[in-house]
């Protein structure tokens, strides 16, 4: 049987009682799958076209009458039987790249040292041999040699049959990497954050410390559920499921790779290191590690230190001996992506009082005060990534980003991502709503929504029921049809933020510090320039600090990878945050439910 | 006299939404001196507030603090009107055991279902978090519960009710024991995968379907007899 996938109009073989959503899992097709499969979202919808398909009882209960109509089915429910065609939402296939904030470098210590070595005193007469040589010659330059790769060895029998005066070596950690004509190429390092949604690829110059180019997609595991608790329970059904998650995020790097050698004329050769951060769980899948203990308390990782890998070894398409360096986790629920975000800030190195906040999924909390860095991790749930609202989106070209009450001309303005006309609400419009919403007193500090005759007069005609719930209109989309918050959506989000408040809480607590006494609050995570510090100041997801304290910082887990790429301080500073960081345990803490239930609350 | 009652019975009830223990002491101490009986003033007041609440959470009006604020002013009125109970008219209504399962250590859910039952007169056993199988059954025999109640806030941690059921029936307790579960990845037809009897959706509903699993008794455990739409 035959599936075939527009807009592409690529067709795949598929067999009996195989979904739409395995189907295009197992061919690499991009459809977001945030239940993974279970029937609990819509995100994973695709249009059927050309025929008629009895909708199943959940297309019936999560999709409108009006999109049965006109041939929505939720992918996960709808099995090939026959030659089927589908359309894949068209906002599904363009992602937005990350900003990166980077500090500038000054003189580094690279850690790739790139060293040419003399060749011409070596005796052709003599029966040493001749890496024995080299390594002399690169000890009197400072660099010491305990391991080489073949590649390196057969570049220098052939420099030396050539009779070359001198080579170029790269070292990595020890380890001769590649021996080269002296006159050859720029080399070239990649900086990867794996993030539970999308992956980043950061391309450098290691000769120039530049950052070429930063582009991110979608991270295929996604297809198997949108957090990575749903990935953890697909690996648990069965052994080989593991490394069907494995071997997908390991295309997807290939694929990007591949972009990068194709679009910049680069050799794969020219790329000698790579470098990935990631939270604990993607940086398992990764490097093809177990992560059933991740899955559950106590939270075992397979290992936290620092790895080190040939490429080859994980099938990742450079140089064989190319190393692949996976920054280390402070524990199996404090992955390396919080790691990266304390390199990016040399937060370790300060002696001011600073916090640092990923908001995503997973909330991630540093803090360092008096020298002293102590990190936390919560379970936000996807809110903020706009997921499971009932007109949530991710951040796409139409996606509104930004919502902004004007009561002086009584209007509701939003933004969209790529001015596109809009289709959904992401991550930050529903933060942006809440906040204006509880500003304006349509929701009050506990977060319920007054009824309408309460509202601000120029509001009302925006009232809406969803099910048996109060709703606000924030736009409407192309067809006309309501694109609204309703009360279960707030709540939704004071549970995300109120996770992300209490880890602050509690790294705060155990620094004894108030929110009086930061310097610094940093703000990391995917949401770029689009996150309104004053909106998550209002609903007390941060703390209680003056506005122009708050600072964004974008995508600061790939920013300390691309650090940990480049210079050998900030690697070593990796692997001294896991080493030192105090850990804060809050979901232990007597107090924490009081803590937690207070949080909720839209106010400080 | 009659009118008089149902405007205290009332206002035992509005106590409970309104989330107000002041009132509910109000309205308790008039129950007593106004001789309405205590079971009375429980059942057909402070508990119909409650029933009241658990529709406003439905719409998600109401939240998790109004939810424990409601169950502390539904507390003050029975702690106020227990004395004055009959002897032999126990408002007992059940014995649960109830934990968060091996793996997961969310606990807020579970809190709030356990408060819900205990203040709907149910003995509840609350064994915590990362609770594993023998746990459960342990206390289960010990008390003679009549239900086990499960939670779990992960993907990968649900699975495990299953383990429990499986144990329950291997140890020949699963036609004695009913078995409810709930937790934020839950579903009913999960509830129904793993072999539990129901699902309850929310806390505040969880009282209903508890009390529904009790009345069911008589029938056969192990298939899915109670409807988890309730309130």
């Amino acid at each position: 049987m035959g599936l075939t996938i527009l807009p592409d109009g690529r067709t795949v073989a598929v067999a009996p009682g195989v979904s739409v959503l395995e189907a295009c899992r197992e061919n690499d097709i991009d459809l977001p799958g945030i239940c993974g499969g279970r029937g609990r979202c819509r995100e994973c919808r695709v249009t059927v076209v050309g025929r008629e398909v009895a909708p199943s009882a959940l297309d019936k209960s999560l999709l409108e009458p009006e999109d049965l109509a006109r041939g929505w089915r939720l992918s996960c429910q709808l099995m090939v039987e026959g030659d089927l065609t589908v359309e894949l939402p068209p906002v599904s296939l363009k992602l937005l790249d990350p900003s990166v904030v980077l500090p500038q470098l000054a003189a580094v210590e690279p850690v790739i040292q790139d060293v040419e070595a003399d060749l011409s005193g070596i005796s052709h007469e003599s029966d040493e041999p001749a890496i024995a040589f080299l390594k002399e010659t690169l000890s009197r330059k400072g660099v010491t040699i305990t391991r080489q790769s073949v590649a390196a060895l057969r570049e220098l029998g052939l420099a030396l049959a050539r009779r070359d005066e001198s080579v170029r070596c790269l070292v990595h950690d020890g380890t001769l990497l590649d021996v080269r004509a002296p006159s050859s190429a720029p080399i070239y390092g990649l900086a990867i954050d794996i993030g539970t949604s999308t992956v980043s690829m950061a391309l450098l110059d290691l000769t120039t410390l530049a950052m070429l180019s930063v582009e991110t997609q979608r991270n295929p595991q996604g297809a198997y559920g949108g957090d990575f608790m749903s990935r953890i329970a697909f690996a648990m059904e069965k052994e080989e499921n593991l490394l069907e998650l494995h071997g997908k995020i390991v295309n997807r790097v290939n694929r990007m790779i591949e972009r990068l050698v194709l679009g910049y004329g680069i050799e794969r050769r020219d790329i000698v290191l790579m470098t990935v951060a990631g939270n604990a769980v993607m940086h398992h899948l990764f490097f093809g590690l177990d992560v059933k203990a991740l899955g559950g308390f106590p939270f075992r990782p397979v290992v936290n230190e620092r790895l080190q890998v040939p490429a080859a070894e994980l099938g990742i398409e450079l140089s064989p001996a190319t190393p692949v360096v996976g920054l280390p986790l402070i524990s199996g629920y404090i992955g390396a992506d919080t790691v990266g975000v304390v390199v990016a800030l040399d937060l370790l190195g300060r002696s001011d009082t600073a916090i640092a906040v990923d908001v995503g999924t997973n909330a991630e909390v540093a803090l360092v005060h008096r020298g002293k860095l102590y990190v936390c991790s919560a379970p936000a749930g996807p809110a903020f990534e706009g997921a499971q609202m009932a007109c949530g989106t991710q951040a796409r070209p139409g996606a509104i980003t930004k919502i902004v009450l004007d009561e002086k001309e009584q209007r509701l303005k939003i933004y969209t991502v790529e001015e596109k006309l809009p289709f959904g609400i992401a991550g930050t419009g529903i933060i942006d709503a809440v906040a204006e919403l509880a500003r304006i007193g349509v929701l009050d500090e506990s977060g319920r929504m007054r009824d309408t005759a309460l509202w601000p007069a120029w509001l009302r005609e925006r009232s809406h029921t969803a099910g048996e719930m109060r709703a606000f209109v924030v736009a409407r989309d192309a067809e006309n049809r309501p694109l609204y918050l309703h009360q279960g959506d707030v709540r939704e989000l004071q549970l995300a933020k109120a996770a992300t408040a209490t880890a602050i809480h509690y790294v705060m607590g155990a620094a004894g510090i108030k929110a009086a006494d930061l310097d610094h609050v940093y703000v990391a995570g995917a949401f770029g320039s689009y996150l309104d510090p004053a909106s998550i100041l209002r609903i007390a997801l941060l703390p209680d600090v003056p506005i122009e304290r708050v600072q964004f910082i974008g995508n600061a887990a790939l920013a300390g990878a691309v650090l940990a790429t480049l210079s050998r301080r900030h690697l070593q500073t990796a692997v001294r945050v896991a080493r030192e960081a105090v850990r804060v345990d809050m979901a232990t803490d007597e107090s924490f439910q009081d803590v937690f239930v207070d949080k909720l609350r839209l106010a400080h | 006299m009659s009118e008089d009652r149902d405007a205290i019975l009332k206002g035992l009830g509005d106590s409970v939404w309104k989330l107000d223990p002041a009132m509910a002491t109000e309205f308790a101490n008039r129950a007593i001196a106004a001789g309405i009986d205590a079971y009375d003033a429980i059942n057909d007041g402070l508990a119909k507030g409650m029933m009241v609440v658990s529709g406003m959470f439905d719409r998600r009006e109401y939240f998790v603090p109004e939810l424990l604020r409601a169950a502390k002013a539904m507390n003050t009125g029975i702690d106020l009107l227990k004395p004055y109970l009959k002897v032999d008219a126990t408002t007992h209504k059940g014995t649960v055991v109830i934990a968060t399962v091996k793996g997961d250590i969310h606990q807020i859910g579970k809190n709030l279902v356990a408060l819900m039952l205990r203040t709907a007169g149910f003995t509840v056993h609350d064994l915590g978090v990362n609770c594993p199988a023998e746990k459960y059954l342990g206390k289960a025999k010990e008390e003679n519960a009549d239900i086990i109640g499960m939670s779990a806030l992960m993907t990968t941690t649900m699975l495990y009710m299953e383990t429990v059921t499986q144990e329950l029936q291997k140890v020949g307790m699963r036609d004695r024991i009913r078995v409810m579960v709930g937790g934020a990845p839950v579903s009913e037809q999960f509830a129904r995968k793993v072999g539990a009897d129901a699902y309850a959706s929310h806390a505040a509903v969880a009282v209903e379907v508890a009390k529904q699993l009790v009345a069911a008794a008589k029938e056969p455990a192990g298939n899915l007899q109670v409807a988890a739409k309730v309130g």
